[in-house]
């Protein structure tokens, strides 16, 4: 059994700094671009950090999982979904892939909806936020099959505390609008060199051939993607860079690069997908997908 | 393959609140008697330095030290609070709580991630590290929540008014931390086990019951709908959840045999009625009910395994003992966990 992409969808209402809209409306698009209903998805998983009004109660997931309309209410006739947050700075999505390979291998889900956002508490654009306005969402199913779909999870942390990110509410008046976000200067350097060196070892692992594969990365600093593709020997033409964005896609990073790889034609001739993913802890995840 | 729960740990803050030390901290204190109508007396309350993250450290350590495993052969890490406080931080999102307490215990080669999913986060976690094992993903792992939760009681106790204020509800919370190690069960019969785990979100409720910071002051709140929560309607998800789940594998209730019944710790009050309603809506004889809650609070996410951990320190659950955990959570989740003890010891 493999685990399979079957949709993807992001959305970026300029209009709307809610994670709930921005996660749920790609959510719903994921659904009907796979030509599905909600009816279809047993389980979201929201891997998108930063939230409306730093809410910590419910998971976020199940506002979002109300959007999309998955199991309004169990009494009324519905189905049997549920839903839950998974917070791992940006190495979430693969994280979750993991866990949706659990529930999908075991027959506890037919379908699994990982969706993300990441917006400034305060609900609208704040000078010095780093991440990007939009949402994301993938959609992945068991099948049965000869090798297609995600390889095993890696992972990597540092042995030591260091952290790289900190990303916290203070003690303060009115702190449903605030947050901090402190990036130690050499945060990028090392977050490369552990996603570098867990990469190197899981292509060579893995047996990934790298002339056949495209890299779609997470984004802590622009240049991210690129010089790691440099460090992996990944082509400059495999490996897809964030234009068109007003920020780090963070929690979202892995689903806008798979979708836009293919607006950008990026995926053509491509026989895997490598993603690899840092994020603070420092913590690193990385997983090819076999198309 | 089954699962079970290998190792049951918990701590709990040195501090006993009354509730009617809680009752003098208000600036307006209700007319009628909080302790009656929840029937809780005490709970604990976290000192100026312990915090989601070290509550949590104390409870996973308590639980490796009864493992047979050490804290480097857990392949997973898993931090399932809804308070999220560390150092200075009122609430932490980055890094992850998971990743630092895996670094604190030792835990170095563990995948690690937070899981939040209101007071279902603690049997969430089993739900998922039970999917992940039997699909052969990790071998073993542990589930984990500090919960400093009482400074919502502390916005609460400053900011009521009303007799039925919203955030009414925070007045019965307290603070623990539970660990649970989760790994293969063993194949002999009657051996300890979880026979299912099951849960369910009817979102359409999922404003019910907010947490987050205040608006006006530093702090915490959670406000709750609770005449529109406790709503007949929404009390009957979990039975009727639970009789199609096992109609689905060809039981009913009644030949489940539970031997005892954890509900989520709200008040007694509130536990008699779901019991009851359950009972009714099942047309079965309930199993005996195992509660903490006049001592302890309500503690959140570690509820149900509070009163696991609580009730075996007692020798209150024989050996071969058949449970049913219910959990009740904003989102609205709600569900079923029924597990065998036997080998459990804390």
């Amino acid at each position: 059994m493999g685990i399979i992409i079957e949709s993807t969808a992001l959305s970026g209402d300029p209009a709307s700094h809610s994670s709930v809209e921005l996660a749920g409306q790609a959510g719903r698009d994921c659904i009907a671009a796979a030509g599905l209903s909600p009816r279809d998805v047993d389980l979201l998983i929201n891997v998108g950090i930063f939230r409306d009004r730093n809410r910590c109660e419910p998971g976020l997931a199940a506002m979002i999982q109300r959007i999309v309309g998955m199991n309004l209410d169990y009494c009324d006739g519905a189905h049997a979904a549920t839903s839950f947050d998974l917070m791992n700075s940006a190495c979430g999505a693969l994280n979750a892939v993991q866990v949706a390979s659990g529930f999908l291998l075991t027959g506890s889900a037919r379908r699994v909806l990982i969706v993300s956002s990441d917006v400034h508490p305060a609900n609208r654009r704040v000078e010095g936020f780093p991440y990007a306005n939009i949402g994301a969402a993938m959609l992945v199913r068991a099948e049965d099959g000869d090798g297609r779909g995600f390889g095993p999870l890696a992972t990597a942390s540092t042995g030591v505390a260091y952290a790289g990110v900190r990303a916290h509410v203070p003690p303060v008046d009115a702190a449903h609008q605030v947050l901090n976000v402190e990036i130690d200067a050499d945060y990028a350097a090392r977050a490369l060199a552990l996603a570098t060196s867990l990469a190197r070892d899981y292509v060579d692992r893995e047996r990934v051939d790298l002339r056949e594969t495209l890299l779609v990365t997470t984004h802590p600093t622009p240049t991210f993607a690129a010089v790691l593709a440099r460090g992996l020997g990944v082509d400059e033409g495999a490996v897809v860079t964030p234009q068109g964005l007003d920020g780090d896609p963070h929690s979202s990073a892995l689903t806008w690069g798979y979708h836009v790889a293919h607006a950008r034609g990026l995926d053509a001739c491509v026989r895997n997908v490598l993603f690899v993913a840092a994020g603070a802890g420092l913590s690193a995840a990385c997983a090819v997908y076999r198309r | 393959m089954e699962t079970r729960i290998e190792s049951l740990g918990a701590y709990l803050p040195a501090r006993i609140q009354s509730t009617d030390e809680l009752i003098a901290s208000m600036a307006n204190p209700p007319q009628f008697n909080l302790e009656e109508i929840t029937g809780i007396r005490n709970r604990r309350v976290h000192g100026p330095d312990e915090t989601t993250f070290t509550i949590a450290v104390r409870a996973a350590r308590d639980a490796l030290s009864r493992s047979r495993y050490k804290p480097e052969e857990l392949d997973i890490v898993v931090s399932t609070s809804i308070s999220r406080s560390k150092d200075d931080a009122m609430v932490t999102f980055e890094p992850c709580l998971a990743g630092a307490i895996a670094r604190e215990i030792g835990a170095h080669a563990a995948i690690h991630f937070d899981l939040a999913n209101a007071c279902a986060g603690m049997m969430t976690g089993v739900l998922v590290l039970d999917r992940m094992i039997k699909a052969g993903l990790v071998r073993r792992g542990l589930v984990v929540s500090g919960e400093a939760i009482t400074p919502i009681a502390v916005t609460a106790a400053r900011e009521i008014t009303a007799a039925w204020d919203p955030q009414f509800g925070s007045l019965t919370v307290g603070d623990s931390g539970v660990a649970l190690v989760i790994d293969p069960a063993a194949v002999a019969a009657g051996s300890d086990r979880i026979h299912y785990v099951e849960l369910v979100t009817s979102c359409e409720y999922s404003s019910l019951c907010i947490g987050e910071p205040c608006e006006r002051r530093a702090g915490l709140a959670l406000y709750t709908n609770n005449p529109e929560m406790h709503k007949k309607e929404r009390v009957q998800l979990w039975p009727m959840l639970q009789r199609d789940f096992l109609a689905s594998r060809g039981t009913t209730f009644e030949q489940e045999r539970y031997d005892f019944i954890i509900q989520h710790q709200v008040g007694t009050r509130a536990i008699v009625n779901f019991t009851r309603l359950g009972g009714a809506m099942f047309g079965a004889k309930m199993p005996p009910s195992l509660e903490v809650v006049a001592e302890l609070g309500n503690t959140a996410t570690t509820s149900h395994f509070l009163v696991l951990h609580q009730m075996l320190a007692q020798g209150r659950v024989p050996r071969g003992s058949k449970i049913l955990m219910v959990p009740a959570a904003s989102g609205l989740v709600t569900g079923c966990m029924s597990t065998t003890i036997r080998d459990l010891e804390v």
